[in-house]
């Protein structure tokens, strides 16, 4: 049910996804007060900290939003698709194939486009492995398409290592890097907006099947859920927005699992809710990681997907606590 | 006007046949017990009727339209079923859980509609489940599980109860109280129901008509004095079964091995 306090929430996290998005803009090496950056917004100059804004913060504050929100709305999916709360948008080896996809890119001396193209490619097998193997006799239960997943991950995992072990030091580095999930070179546009609305829009539309579907299947079909057709576009819904967020920004992990979570325990079980504040959460989730990733040990710059998982597991055990002392 | 109607029905799973050429109607206001030993199909069957299980030959048609021409939301207005493994505890309280059972006559994508939320306590107060709504599901007890599983169905308000082994987890109390909060809302919609169960005197107690799975795809079918005699039911469960007035009912049960005429099968008391 929609209450008043369900509204308050989803009032709050879009109030956080702005201030995080603020102090993503304001944080940085080179200095740009409030009002400048206000300024520089609305009427844009040349001037040095202009630039940096425009071409530096802002592209990578929005690449680090659009890859959060995706992240935790297909970890939502997951989570429902395969009713297990441990499911993350990469159990399914997406991010396995992704990533061979991606380092063989970076093997071979590939960077820019041909990273992301090769990891998109890589992610696209992996799902049409998982979905054809599970598929293969006309019914997939849940079991077997999570089976399947975990194996085809584990072969990713295997090709990965051999990657990592036989690559020289110099493309190691880049390749750790994008394991562990990077914003440094990313940039998104507007097919990657309207994929993130996309992906919003319907999950709000099936949200009051999820909230059944997730009693169970038999439950689901007993009150009059397709639940073939709604599971096929679940599994591709999140796949698509997967391999999108992975060729973004690597493997980040940690937002998917846990930001639903979070939700959850905050009350928010209804997907009507879940599904936009996933995507809200998850966006200025990631957003704030990546503010500390490229400002705690500046200039170095840390992988986001490590600072993802050293501000998330506090951030959770804190919620977790404060729920069950309720 | 049938509610629902079996058209020379066979249903086989595995290699076992649930029953064959079976034709009956299911009328408005009836009330029709399943019965069988255990793993006879009865929840096979009462899966047929939902379209999760495929029927071998024949037809079943619901609401006088051939089931596989009948879209799953609509049969979900029609056919409402228990089934006998309850739901998967996610996190959740029994309001919300009950609410749930709404779900295939939601109007709007989004928005709550208050009738909903009405309907819901109802259920939940001819439950007894009242002082529950606020609960978590995975605290409850199975017996209480069972009562939110009732509730859920109905709120689902459906013209056809279908129950698997409705009185599972349940004490005689709330075995009748579950009963007559069905009967209530059986009567007050003119809806009727068809309920598997192992317990033949609780059948015989709430149900006017009769289905009795023999196993080898044979079924003995209609009122009470036509198909609960100690030959049928003997045949059915394999086991020498007795019939013993009491008040103005019967009462069955397995006979003692002490008692005269055990192993005979064919002495009646009636």
């Amino acid at each position: 049910m929609i209450a008043s306090r369900y509204y308050l929430l989803l009032t709050a996290l879009v109030m956080l996804a702005l201030v995080s998005i603020l102090l993503s803009l304001l944080s940085g090496s080179v200095e740009l007060p409030f009002p400048e950056l206000i300024n520089e917004l609305l009427q844009p100059s040349d001037t040095l900290s202009g630039q940096v804004l425009r071409e530096i913060r802002l592209p990578r504050t929005l690449a680090a939003f659009t890859t959060g929100g995706m992240l935790a709305l297909a970890g939502v999916i997951m989570q429902v698709l395969l009713r297990n709360p441990l499911a993350d948008p990469y159990i399914l080896g997406i991010s396995g194939g992704a990533a061979v996809g991606a380092l063989a890119a970076i093997l071979f001396g590939l960077g820019g486009w041909w990273l992301s193209s090769t990891a998109f490619v890589g992610a696209l097998v992996s799902v049409l492995l998982v979905f054809g193997i599970a598929n293969k006799f006309g019914r997939w239960s849940v079991t077997r398409l999570l089976l399947t997943g975990v194996v085809i991950s584990a072969g990713w995992g295997a090709v990965i290592n051999i990657l990592l072990t036989t690559s020289s030091t110099n493309n190691v580095q880049s390749m750790l890097f994008w394991l562990m999930g990077d914003l440094s070179q990313s940039s998104v546009g507007s097919g990657h907006y309207l994929l993130l609305i996309a992906g919003i829009v319907s999950g709000l539309l099936a949200s009051r099947s999820l909230n059944v579907l997730i009693r169970g299947e038999l439950v689901a079909t007993g009150l009059g859920i397709e639940i073939n057709s709604l599971r096929i576009a679940l599994y591709f819904s999140a796949s698509l927005l997967t391999a999108t967020a992975v060729t973004i920004a690597g493997s980040v992990g940690f937002v998917g699992l846990v930001v639903p979570h979070m939700l959850r325990l905050l009350g928010a079980r209804d997907h009507r809710i879940l599904i936009p504040g996933s995507a809200l959460l998850g966006g200025s989730f990631l957003v704030i990681a990546d503010s500390i990733a490229r400002t705690a040990v500046a200039p170095q710059q840390l992988p986001v997907g490590v600072v993802t998982a050293i501000i998330g597991v506090p951030a959770f055990l804190i919620i977790l606590r404060s729920t069950i002392r309720k | 006007m049938s509610c629902l109607e079996l058209r020379s029905l066979t249903i086989e799973i595995g290699n076992k046949t649930v029953c064959r050429d079976l034709s009956l109607t299911i009328n408005p206001n009836e009330r029709w017990a399943l019965l069988g030993k255990n793993g006879v199909g009865k929840t096979t069957l009462l899966h047929s009727l939902l379209a999760l299980h495929q029927p071998s030959a024949g037809e079943i048609l619901v609401n006088n339209k051939p089931l596989r021409n009948t879209k799953r939301q609509e049969l979900a207005k029609y056919l409402g079923i228990l089934f006998q493994e309850g739901m998967h505890a996610m996190p959740s309280t029994v309001l919300e859980t009950v609410l749930i059972g709404r779900h295939p006559h939601a109007h709007s994508l989004l928005l709550d509609d208050p009738r909903d939320m009405e309907i819901a306590q109802a259920a939940l107060r001819s439950l007894d489940l009242e002082a529950f709504a606020q609960r978590q599901i995975d605290t409850l007890s199975g017996g209480e599980k069972q009562r939110v599983a009732l509730a859920m169905l109905l709120a689902q308000a459906p013209t056809v109860y279908l129950l698997d082994e409705p009185s599972n987890h349940l004490d005689l109390a709330f075995q009748v109280k579950l009963l007559s909060a069905l009967e209530q809302q059986l009567h007050q919609q003119s809806a009727s129901v068809l309920m598997a169960t192992h317990d033949i005197n609780l059948a015989a107690r709430f149900c006017d008509r009769f289905i009795l799975l023999l196993g080898d795809g044979n079924v003995v079918f209609g009122k009470q004095d036509e198909v609960l005699t100690e030959t049928a039911l003997s045949a059915a469960y394999d086991c020498e079964m007795r019939k013993l007035p009491a008040g103005n009912m019967h009462l069955y049960y397995p006979a003692l091995p002490t008692e005269p005429g055990s192993g005979s099968g064919s002495q009646a008391l009636s």
